[in-house]
């Protein structure tokens, strides 16, 4: 638990030097550099869908294969076809982008609806999908991930369904645990007491109120998780087919050409991968830092 | 005098399953008293007698099957009486003893019922003020956020400023220290007392005609107990509240409440003015008896109430009593006395007052 006490920064205007020293420096630079990265990839994912990029992320230049960054107008270099990195960088965040954030929506929604009826319904429907959510975490996530492939075409979609489901018992776990713990107070009782109605009790003062820190936490996790699975499988070769571009598989097209000395073609998207990583999981760790509250 | 009470609650059952969830126990059996408008009643009794479940019962938050089982709550609001355990009979709770999915099911189908009856008047006609303050806030929201909410909720000031502003005047009428800090205040950043008030301000915020509560005073050193029950005396008679007050302290009902029930075992084993149960007169049940000793001497002569048996269908205190004479020590061993009117109002669950 985190020692910093947040006094209600919601009704008192505040400098944002007095929000840093709240939050603490480190956890300000976090959450600057992940919102920061997260920013741009929306800019970039935003870019990529009106078509602004500098160049055709599909054109080849067979005279421009395999350059370093900056040459020519291209700032980050080309590929072995002469394809420019940059734009391909933009062009393949949409890869990834929109379905993470369909395997997010799915273990949130579900992990929601799992924890929440643990409360309000009867303990026939409880048991029924804790044990969905037992089958669920018995099956190793590779395997399951590779037999959707096999039985699908290799296709982003369900890839990030499967990914959104595997991730909903943990989701449900954590909320199903802080639930309980909400039980043992009266509070909940206290609210129905108060004429509360019950949508109300569930969204504003079980989750809004009290699960956000774990959901939050969560869906950055789950996207940061969904990224990674997104990049390993296309750079293995089964997620996102060339000649579209994803991160995954620009470093796997790149690294054939490693050794020759061409570093720039993979490491760029590689990095990429990283920072964007990085920025998820960073988020998710200080938002569960600087939102939890003593109590 | 012959006004509508504004409660009247008539044999009131209330069950649980044991631990085992094979059996079923009696937490409250055949509760009946009424309570007029603008009064006060107070609740005492031992710990795990059933005072809790009673005011939990009023409010319909039975959370585990059985549940209420038999009985009528009748309240009255303006010249209308609605019984709030009304069509409960229409799920009948068959086999009861082995939890089925039969009962679990029609369990549900009646607490549906319950919560349809009992939503027109949770908050808006009876608030209540749980054991433990501190528990009974949503921690993560303000004092002040909360009362609003209320305020919102149950009356009919709709704007902004207007709410904090009546907000502010219940968080100062209540006797915070400093409302306008206070209101922004979390729950936990309360001590004990303050906590209290202003859970009776929350409970207060959506101007109900009946207020519990429930051992409002437990875990507060003593002149705080005093400050806050004189805060509750006031309030009431302010707002021509009814109040129903648990309480262990004998005094504090005494001050406060013009009837009082004492409860054990989950029965009413004695009910009257409060000037007839707690005054030192004769009649009295042995156990009232005893807990006004206790009260009196600090040194307390009773047998080991820990001892009970219910279920052999003698008097539940049997074992603990200590004036069964023989001319009834054989049906006391045999069979649970009625509540027997000894005075107008005045009943008492004790074969000494029969005649056998
Ligand atoms: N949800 C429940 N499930 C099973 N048994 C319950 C439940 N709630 C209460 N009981 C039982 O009902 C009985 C009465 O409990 P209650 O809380 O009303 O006692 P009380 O008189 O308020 O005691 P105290 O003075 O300690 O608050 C107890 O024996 C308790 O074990
Ligand atoms: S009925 Fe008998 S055992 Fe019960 S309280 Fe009266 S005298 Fe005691
Ligand atoms: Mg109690």
């Amino acid at each position: 638990m985190s020692k910093i006490n947040i006094p209600r920064w919601n009704h008192k205007f505040m400098s944002l030097i007095e929000n840093v020293k709240i939050i603490g420096i480190r956890n300000s630079i976090y959450l600057s550099y992940s919102s920061i990265i997260i920013l741009v990839l929306i800019f970039g994912y935003f870019v990529s869908y009106f078509e602004y990029l500098p160049f055709d992320p599909e054109d080849l230049d067979l005279d421009y294969i395999l350059s370093p960054p900056l040459t020519d107008g291209h700032i980050l270099g080309t590929d072995y076809l002469g394809r420019d990195t940059f734009s391909r960088l933009i062009l393949g965040i949409e890869a990834y982008l929109v379905p993470s954030i369909v395997a997010v929506i799915i273990a949130i929604f579900w992990g929601i609806i799992t924890a929440v009826a643990s409360i309000f319904t009867h303990k026939r429907v409880t048991r029924t999908l804790s044990m969905i959510n037992d089958s669920i975490l018995a099956m190793p996530k590779l395997v399951l991930l590779f037999l959707v492939i096999a039985i699908f075409d290799p296709n982003i979609f369900y890839i990030m369904i499967v990914i959104g489901i595997s991730n909903i018992p943990s989701v449900a776990q954590l909320l199903t645990a802080k639930i309980d713990l909400l039980k043992e107070r009266s509070f909940i009782d206290s609210a129905i007491a108060s004429g509360i109605s019950y949508h109300s009790i569930i969204l504003k003062h079980i989750l809004w109120s009290n699960c956000r820190v774990i959901l939050f936490s969560q869906s950055a996790f789950i996207m940061g998780e969904a990224i990674l699975m997104e990049a390993s499988l296309s750079y293995l070769g089964f997620g996102v087919q060339e000649p579209t571009p994803s991160w995954g598989n620009m470093v796997q097209s790149g690294s054939n050409y490693l050794l020759q000395g061409d570093l720039w073609s993979s490491t760029i998207p590689a990095l990429a991968i990283m920072l964007v990583l990085s920025a998820f999981y960073l988020l998710s760790y200080t938002v569960s830092r600087v939102l939890e509250r003593r109590h | 005098m012959n006004e509508v009470p504004l409660l009247k609650v008539s044999n009131l059952s209330v069950n649980f399953y044991n631990s085992e969830n094979i059996d079923v126990v009696s937490a409250l059996s055949d509760i009946s008293f009424s309570l007029a408008q603008k009064q006060c009643l107070g609740i005492i009794g031992e710990s795990g007698s059933g005072k809790s479940v009673t005011l939990l019962s009023l409010l319909g938050l039975m959370n585990t099957a059985p549940g209420i089982t038999s009985g009528t709550i009748e309240f009255s609001r303006d010249d209308t009486t609605i019984n709030l355990l009304e069509n409960l009979d229409n799920y009948p709770l068959h086999d009861i003893g082995s939890i089925s999915s039969i009962v679990q099911r029609q369990f549900n189908r009646r607490k549906e019922q319950l919560n349809k009856n009992f939503q027109a008047i949770r908050g808006k006609q009876i608030s209540i003020i749980f054991q433990n303050p501190k528990l009974a806030f949503n921690p993560y929201y303000s004092i002040g956020h909360q009362i609003c909410e209320m305020i919102q909720l149950h009356t009919d000031i709709n704007s902004e400023e207007k709410v904090k502003a009546k907000a502010l005047s219940w968080l100062e009428r209540v006797g915070m220290d400093d409302p306008e800090a206070r209101f922004y205040n979390n729950p936990y950043g309360l001590s004990g007392g303050l906590c209290q008030r202003a859970m009776i301000a929350m409970a207060l915020a959506s101007e109900p005609s009946l207020l519990i509560a429930d051992e409002p005073t437990t875990g507060l050193d003593t002149i705080l107990q005093r400050n806050i029950l004189n805060l509750l005396h006031d309030l009431q008679q302010e707002l021509s509240l009814s109040m129903i007050i648990v309480s262990h302290d004998l005094k504090v009902i005494q001050t406060l409440c013009k009837d009082v029930l004492v409860y054990h075992s989950g029965m009413i084993i004695e009910k009257g003015t409060t000037k007839q149960v707690l005054a030192s007169s004769e009649n009295k049940h042995p156990y009232t008896r005893q807990l006004i000793q206790c009260e009196l001497n600090s040194v307390c002569l009773a047998g080991d109430i820990l001892i009970q048996n219910v279920d052999n269908g003698g008097c539940p205190y049997y074992y603990s009593c200590d004036e069964i004479t023989s001319r009834i020590s054989k049906t006391c061993a045999q069979s649970n006395p009625s509540l027997h009117n000894i005075d107008d109002d005045h009943a008492i669950r004790c074969w000494k007052y029969h005649d056998i």
